[in-house]
């Protein structure tokens, strides 16, 4: 048997169009759900476990978004002390704290010049690596 | 009213924005095969850089000064320019992409011009991270004069309104900082002792007719506050695509070179199809090193009229390798033997790929070829580059061999939002 490669939309339709037709919505696409800013919205990645008891394992990847302004409890993205942390945000009168999730992970109290980049907006991780070749493993 | 907007020393920027320790740093970025430096940081111009100036002359001086410098990573800027345009668009009903980093914003109708332009200035800074400048003005040769004036304002912007703005900023430009003022012009406009836009924008018309054609002519209009250039929405669909690349060392190899030819007749073919345009004519050269006057010179060059356009990598990558053995056999014919610098592979006489010609009888078989290619590109798009190739492709594809003509690279950046392992990691 000869297989073709040919686009679906290419075939010829025949026969009564679907009844279905006139209830066609976009079907779902998950940047829809996920990016609330497209052009505001940038990648990053997740190392380090200090943020796994707030569900952001080993690996994961990230969403930030550099529209939003933080809010206490918002999970950010800094750079602080030469490095670029992911932290809770906590900001009382002039005072900023960032906690991280996982115990042993001293909380910092904000002292020096903070630049704050982005709000955390997902996090995800990939649960069956070996059907996605893109997915660097960890 | 029209307003032009520009980054500040985009590429430079860009690195700055990915890289939070890099603000306050001098920057530069530099150019293919790391040349010269063509794009700099307000901190780097402020160390007396300038652009043009070949790196490796000058890393010696700035370097001990805290320079840092990075090789041109296209792919994530024009990726950073689409975002930034989007940004733009949202604030203005029309808009026109002029640069990779300046665009045209139709202002007209906005009312308070003093307290949308630093919005627009703060909202694009804190989306993207990098500074613009804006300049507001009732031309568009007048807008270039005011963004010329805005590189020395604080606030990053400038906005002129009325006659009497357009006065006293034309007083403060010099001729040879106008926009459509080429430097021979600058000169010849010097020496009849016109060196302010104000004192051009008062010379009897009949002269600046004469001396500087109707493109002169236009931007004394301009000057004067007559609008004579529109703003330009869509633009004309590319004239012509080429790829092509320095060796890393000259060869005469003729595999290497055959192997290049394939290798970029692949990439040219994949730049067509992504803009969805077929080439009618192609052109494929090889170059020695022009600069080293002591080594025989060659230019050699293969040019094919195709009666029917083609953007399928089968035959495009075939024409490039064919002209790199025509001109190899031509060689050793000849009993000759050069040093090539560069290859190129051209593709111009483009035309949309739903207006390609049909040659009646033609026993052409593009539609499978095409049909190849389009899986070749869906299944290299899911799985990464190169995962599908041909086999003449596939030593090229393999990194270690890549390196001998990939251009030289020696400050590389990551991919940062163009390619998903080599997201910045937080901890």
């Amino acid at each position: 048997m000869r297989r073709t490669l040919v686009d679906p939309k290419e075939f010829i339709q025949s026969g009564f169009t679907s009844p279905a037709e006139e209830y066609a919505v976009p079907d779902l696409r998950l940047d829809h759900l996920m990016i609330r800013d497209p052009e505001a919205t940038y990648p990053a990645r997740m190392q380090g476990k200090a943020m796994e008891k707030a569900g952001i394992a080993e690996g994961s990847y990230l969403l930030f978004d550099r529209g939003i302004d933080p809010k206490n409890g918002d999970i950010v993205y800094v750079w602080y002390d030469n490095e670029k942390l992911i932290r809770f945000y906590e900001k009382h009168g002039q005072k900023i704290t960032l906690y991280a999730a996982t115990p042993g992970y001293p909380s910092i109290q904000v002292e020096s010049e903070l630049k704050f980049i982005g709000v955390v907006t997902w996090a995800n991780k990939c649960l069956c690596p070996r059907m996605f070749p893109l997915v660097k493993q960890w | 009213m029209v307003a032009i907007a520009d980054c500040v020393g985009f590429y430079a920027a860009w690195h700055q924005s990915t890289e939070p320790w890099l603000q306050g740093v001098p920057v530069v970025s530099l150019s293919n095969n790391d040349g010269c430096m063509i794009a700099l940081s307000p901190e780097a111009k402020a160390l007396g850089a300038s652009r043009t100036e070949p790196w490796h002359f000058v890393m010696d001086k700035y370097v001990p000064l805290g320079m840092v410098a990075y090789s041109s990573n296209y792919r994530e800027y024009q990726a950073m320019n689409k975002r930034l345009m989007k940004i733009l668009a949202r604030f203005v009903p029309r808009l026109e992409t002029y640069s990779i980093d300046e665009c045209w914003m139709d202002m007209s109708g906005v009312q308070n011009l003093s307290t949308l332009v630093p919005f627009i200035i703060n909202e694009t800074k804190k989306l993207t991270g990098i500074q613009i400048r804006i300049g507001v003005a009732p031309t568009k040769t007048l807008a270039k004069v005011a963004i010329h004036l805005a590189k020395q304002d604080p606030t990053n912007s400038f906005i002129i309104n009325n006659q009497s703005e357009i006065d006293t900023a034309l007083q403060r430009v010099a001729v040879e900082d106008m926009w459509n003022v080429g430097r021979q012009y600058a000169n010849m406009l010097h020496r009849n002792g016109i060196h302010t836009a104000a004192r051009l924008a008062i010379t009897p018309e009949w002269w600046v007719r004469k001396k500087m054609t109707v493109v002169g002519w236009r931007t004394q209009q301009e000057l004067r506050g007559n609008v004579c250039l529109k703003l330009v929405e869509v633009m004309d669909p590319k004239k012509n695509i080429g790829v092509g690349r320095s060796f890393k060392k000259t060869t005469s190899d003729a595999q290497q070179l055959i192997d290049a030819s394939t290798f970029y007749g692949y990439r040219l073919a994949e730049k067509l199809r992504e803009e969805k345009l077929v080439a009618t004519v192609l052109q494929v050269s090889l170059r020695t090193n022009k600069w080293k006057v002591d080594t025989a010179q060659h230019q050699p060059r293969r040019i094919f009229h195709l009666d029917t356009g083609i953007n399928n990598m089968i035959d495009v990558t075939r024409y490039a390798r064919h002209a790199i053995k025509s001109i190899i056999d031509e060689n050793l014919r000849n009993k000759v033997s050069y040093k090539y610098m560069k290859i190129e592979v051209f593709a111009s006489g483009l035309l949309p790929e739903n207006e390609n010609q049909i040659v009646i009888n033609d026993s052409y078989a593009a539609g499978s070829k095409n049909r190849l290619s389009r899986v070749i590109d869906d299944i290299n798009l899911q799985m990464g580059k190169g995962k599908v190739c041909f086999a003449n492709n596939l030593k090229a594809w393999k990194h270690d061999n890549l390196e001998a003509y990939i251009m030289r690279q020696q400050y590389p950046s990551p991919k940062y939002f163009t390619d998903w392992n080599e997201s910045p990691l937080l901890r």
